[in-house]
């Protein structure tokens, strides 16, 4: 490995890179992958989103298993072997990885395990883990080089009982207590999955609610579960000090009603991501780098250096890995001349907690805020005959309706399956759907998906399973 | 009003902090100048002090938090500004910053009260006599802010002067239907406002209604980077910022390929979607449609030539094909004269000096690369670009721009036995002129064995054509599209000048600039050769 060429290379092996490259070979470019992880695949198949629904779907096992004794069907108590969960976790993430690297060799790109620092624009240094070193050379880098936990040096005090979601995916042990900093996405799922395994979970959040960003009622149904399954949830609360101790990690807090000292056997800080931007030498490029570390794309994913795209989560928000994979396409497709763009209307956001929280188009908060007029249409799982076969009626489908065409601008559902559902909501945005389309087509019956016919139904009319008096109407200063 | 006051720049260079300690307490009453935080950075602490008055609401950090630059940091109520802060970002309602109460669901905006609201389109008024339509330069107007009868909504370019368009009512702004940079005729609506019958509007109706117009939106600029790249001007296009146009992804794809603005269309799908069907009825319809060029007057197209007649008859001819460097060259030439308004400027530079420490250069450095007229042309050539931009550019009709470019890369016009070709010697700012004579000899030498790639003659932004090896005292060169300027240079002469009662010679170069009217006036294209023939006498300016 001396010095090569390549005509394009990626940069990261996450599903922002991986499918770039992929796309990219498939369209007869000559395509190196470099990443410097064991194994292709990034944060979302290493340690993000395939090993974190492993087990949060053996969480979902486990307390309905325990819901089941409602129903008359008592089990026993879960024996849970710690060593074989993990490595039924470690198998799921090596298969998949494993794949990455079959589907490289067979489409023909070549995969380099190495750290690469751009020295200028159509450079970069290759360090690989044995530290032998290279250069690689390009016509055109894709930069996917993806984000990492925050860790503020604050929390940071060297004591692997605090841990950031890296660290809780390894599953070294089940900790009595566990306190999870930051009631984000992450932070609630991985609680979760303790929670469910046994761990006393205490949530500590700063703002004033839970995954901010989502609309408050169809987090008020999950925050009610979570309040049963976690041992206790502080939301305007700072976590002041970490300080180790032979009993465990002391936390100071500072809230309103909450104890100012707490001690918990693992700490996990889950308050956000950044991006990877600081050490790869891309201040050698002529990439613009804005003030939360993101590289600059237009709607093309070019960045301002003519030999750089950039996707994924160093291209800023939302950081998600169908986002990634999608910014990969256009960017491919941006290389090779086609009228590619990113110019979805809709990146779907998925919780995947108990009950699963996911959205889709503007949340009613946006539309509230950017004074969109719209119409907001609740169906209450109660009426839907799916929920109560599976003795879940507190979710929630919400469909949001601009009112002149009854376009559907923003779709939000609280419940088992809701990261399932959104998908009909995200083809449904895209495609400039309205209402009417939605309660004209034909839904599976008994399925939860009935619930989104049934909330368009609400838009143009009455739904068949529920009545309400009078529509809510949203529409700011009409005449009356 | 409630304002985010967010961290500034503690000292340059530095793009994030430590938050050390919080010194300010939710429900603190601030005056300008309080100090909010302590702060670290990698080389001190500082103490972040708030330029604005008013009730914290709400801390946003906590310490030990690493925050850039920008972060919010407290949210403040009852806020007002200190005279010299500009930076003041007025949040559009709590909502943003997830302080709504987790567990009410959102509710209706409050019903209007007993005042009756009704929404009215205000249209692009006559702006002047006989004036039918107008650019906007500048929308001053953002959605939800509340104006009064006489307020300028925006400023219009017409084709003389710029005037401010106001509103004739009072109101709130609820929806603005134009953008900067569009062109909009008399009648059409500029933007709706919602007018109340209530006696006056004065009251702080929407929290929102001191809002400065927005400024840079978070959409990231980027400087479209030229290379294989195609370059695309993602830079407030007015289609980013509207509402998407009710299709499905590959109907805004094909939209996206043939050109079509799918804001342009009506969609025969429910609810106005649009479909590939109504994409292919439109392109249909406009092809229909007799050709326009923007300006409205009907294209004239490429004229046919006259057909030929039979010249057998006059006497014997042979005929020869044309290679593809001559038919390119033919069909390139005569677009750019017939779509190119031209102009030649001609002057002579006196480069008697210049010739002479040229010839002394060459004979003393046999070895070095020759350094040609030509050669020491092209670095003349790029100090008056730099003095005038406008030589340097293309024109955009269809947008309305001028594309002023960053980089000098000039082409040099190059005679072989198969034809004319153009090499384009890049970046030529950054090479002095022993490395530009280099490459020019190089790259002759590359065309005359026909070894030029594309790549070679791709990316001029200037073009130099000499004939002085050849003679002839003067010609008109045509433009070389999409530059909008070609220098000619022709065979230098000597000629006797007075000079304090004497005669003296003078070795003069006659030079010829041809220019496409539309991107450059008369008086700076003179201005130009008059400081290219300078530079060129008092050559010292080329260093
Ligand atoms: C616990 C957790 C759960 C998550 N769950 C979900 C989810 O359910 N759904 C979802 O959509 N998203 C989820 N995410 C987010 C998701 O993982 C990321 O959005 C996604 O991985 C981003 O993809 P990417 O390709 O941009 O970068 P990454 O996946 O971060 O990949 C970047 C790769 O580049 C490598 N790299 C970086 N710098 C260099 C360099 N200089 N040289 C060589 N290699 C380099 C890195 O090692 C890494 O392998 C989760 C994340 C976490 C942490």
């Amino acid at each position: 490995m001396a010095n090569k060429h390549a005509q394009l290379v990626v940069l990261g092996g996450g599903p922002g890179g991986y499918p770039a490259a992929f796309a990219a070979a498939d369209n007869g470019m000559q395509v190196v992958l470099v990443d410097e992880g064991r194994q292709p695949g990034g944060v979302c198949l290493n340690r993000g989103c395939i090993p974190s629904k492993t087990l949060l779907h053996v969480a979902k096992l486990i307390n309905e298993s325990r819901e089941a004794a409602d129903w008359g069907v008592t089990f026993q108590p879960p024996e849970i072997d710690l060593e074989k969960l993990r490595n039924f976790k470690n198998n799921v993430v090596g298969s998949l990885c494993g794949g990455i690297e079959g589907l490289c060799k067979a489409r023909g790109v070549e995969l380099i395990k190495a750290r690469g620092t751009f020295t200028d624009s159509s450079t970069l240094e290759l360090k690989s883990a044995d530290g032998e070193v290279s250069t690689l050379s390009f016509d055109h880098c894709i930069v996917a080089i993806g984000s990492v936990p925050t860790m503020p040096p604050f929390f940071d005090i060297g004591d692997d009982r605090v841990m950031d979601s890296t660290g809780a995916l390894e599953l070294n042990d089940i900790p009595d207590r566990l306190l999870v900093v930051g009631g984000g996405y992450i932070g609630l799922e991985m609680g979760s999955v303790y929670a469910a395994l046994g761990s006393e979970v205490t949530v500590v959040e700063m703002s004033s609610g839970l995954l901010p960003g989502a609309d408050r009622d169809l987090v008020s149904p999950l925050r009610k579960r979570l309040t049963k399954q976690f041992s206790a949830i502080h939301v305007n609360t700072k976590v002041a000090r970490l300080a180790p101790a032979d009993s465990g990690i002391v936390a100071s807090l500072e809230g309103e009603g909450v104890d100012p000292e707490l001690t918990f056997d693992r700490v996990l800080i889950s308050i956000g991501r950044r991006p990877n931007s600081g050490n790869c030498g891309l201040q050698n490029t002529q990439v613009d780098i804005d003030n939360k570390g993101f590289i600059k794309i237009d709607r093309n994913q070019r960045t301002a250096d003519p030999k750089l795209l950039a996707i994924g989560d160093i291209a800023g928000e939302p950081m998600l890995a169908h986002k990634a994979t999608r910014e990969a396409k256009v960017a491919v497709e941006t290389l090779l001349g086609e009228p590619a763009e990113f110019d979805n209307i809709a990146i779907p956001a998925v919780v995947f907690t108990d009950p699963e929280l996911a959205w889709a188009g503007k949340t009613e908060a946006e539309a509230k805020a950017e004074e969109l007029e719209y119409t907001a249409h609740r169906f209450p799982w109660a009426a839907s005959g799916r929920a109560q076969t599976l003795g879940r009626t507190e979710g929630i489908t919400k469909i949001l309706v601009e009112p002149t065409k009854q376009r559907v601008i923003g779709v939000g559902i609280v419940g088992p399956g809701a990261g399932e559902m959104i998908a009909e909501a995200v083809m449904a945005l895209e495609m400039g759907a309205t209402a009417r389309d939605l309660a004209d087509s034909i839904h599976a019956h008994p399925t939860l998906s009935e619930t989104m016919m049934e909330a368009a139904e609400s838009a143009i009319g009455q739904p068949t399973h529920f009545f309400r008096a009078k529509p809510k109407k949203n529409i700011a200063g009409s005449p009356q | 009003m409630a304002i985010e006051f967010k961290l500034p720049e503690v000292a340059e260079g530095i793009e994030s902090v430590d938050i050390a300690e919080i010194l300010v307490a939710e429900g603190d009453r601030i005056e300008p100048g309080a100090v909010i935080c302590e702060v670290e950075t990698d080389k001190s602490v500082a103490e972040i002090d708030c330029p604005y008055s008013g009730t914290v609401a709400r801390i946003l950090v906590s310490p030990g938090q690493t925050v850039p630059v920008g972060t919010p940091l407290v949210l403040l109520e009852d806020a007002a500004a200190s005279a010299a802060t500009p930076t003041a970002e007025v949040l559009e309602s709590a909502v943003k910053t997830n302080i709504s109460d987790d567990t009410a669901p959102p509710q209706p905006a409050a019903p209007a009260s007993d005042t009756e609201n009704f929404e009215v389109e205000i249209s692009l008024p006559e702006v002047a006599e006989g004036v039918t339509s107008v650019d906007i330069a500048e929308v001053l107007v953002s959605v939800g802010d509340v104006i009064k009868a006489g307020d300028v909504i925006c400023e219009a370019e017409t084709d003389k002067s710029v005037a401010e368009i106001d509103c004739p009512d009072a109101g709130t702004i609820r929806a603005i239907h134009v953008a900067g940079g569009q062109t909009v005729n008399v009648g059409e609506p500029l933007v709706t406002i919602e007018v109340s019958t209530a006696p006056e509007a004065d009251a702080p109706a929407t929290p929102a209604s001191t809002a400065s117009p927005v400024t840079s939106a978070e959409t990231p600029v980027v400087a479209a980077p030229a290379d294989a790249l195609a370059p695309a001007n993602v830079t407030g296009s007015p289609s980013t910022q509207r509402t998407p146009a009710p299709a499905g992804p590959a109907t805004r794809r094909l939209a996206r390929k043939l050109g079509v603005d799918l804001h342009q269309l009506r969609g025969s799908a429910r609810g106005g979607r649009i479909v590939i069907e109504d994409i292919e009825g439109y392109v249909r319809s406009r092809l229909a449609q007799p050709a326009e060029v923007a300006g409205g007057t009907a294209s004239m197209g490429i004229v046919a030539a006259a057909p030929l007649p039979d010249f057998s008859k006059f006497g014997p001819v042979e005929k020869q094909p044309l290679n593809k460097i001559s038919r390119t060259a033919a069909a390139n030439l005569h677009s750019a004269w017939i779509t190119i308004p031209h102009v030649t400027q001609h002057n002579q530079a006196d480069i008697t000096e210049l010739e002479s420490a040229r010839k002394r250069y060459v004979k003393d450095n046999p070895k070095s690369p020759k350094i040609t007229m030509t050669a020491i042309m092209i670095k003349a050539v790029v100090g008056a670009l730099r003095t005038f931009p406008k030589v340097n550019s293309s024109i955009d009709l269809t947008s309305g721009e001028l594309i002023l470019k960053k980089y000098y890369n000039i082409g040099v016009a190059v005679d072989t036995p198969n034809g004319l070709v153009v090499p384009v010697i890049r970046n030529c700012d950054q090479k002095n002129v022993l490395q530009v004579a280099a490459e020019l000899t190089d790259l002759a030498l590359k065309a005359r064995d026909r070894k030029l790639k594309p790549e070679d003659m791709q990316g001029a932004s200037f073009t130099i054509t000499n004939l002085g090896g050849i003679g002839g005292t003067s010609f008109t060169p045509i433009v070389n599209h999409p530059e909008v300027a070609i220098l000619g240079m022709s065979r230098g002469q000597k000629v006797l000048q007075m000079e304090e009662g004497k005669i003296i010679e003078r070795l003069m170069l006659p030079l010829s600039m041809s220019y496409d009217h539309r991107a450059i006036n008369g008086a700076d294209a003179a201005r130009f050769i008059v400081k290219l023939s300078g530079s060129l006498t008092n050559f010292f300016e080329l260093f």
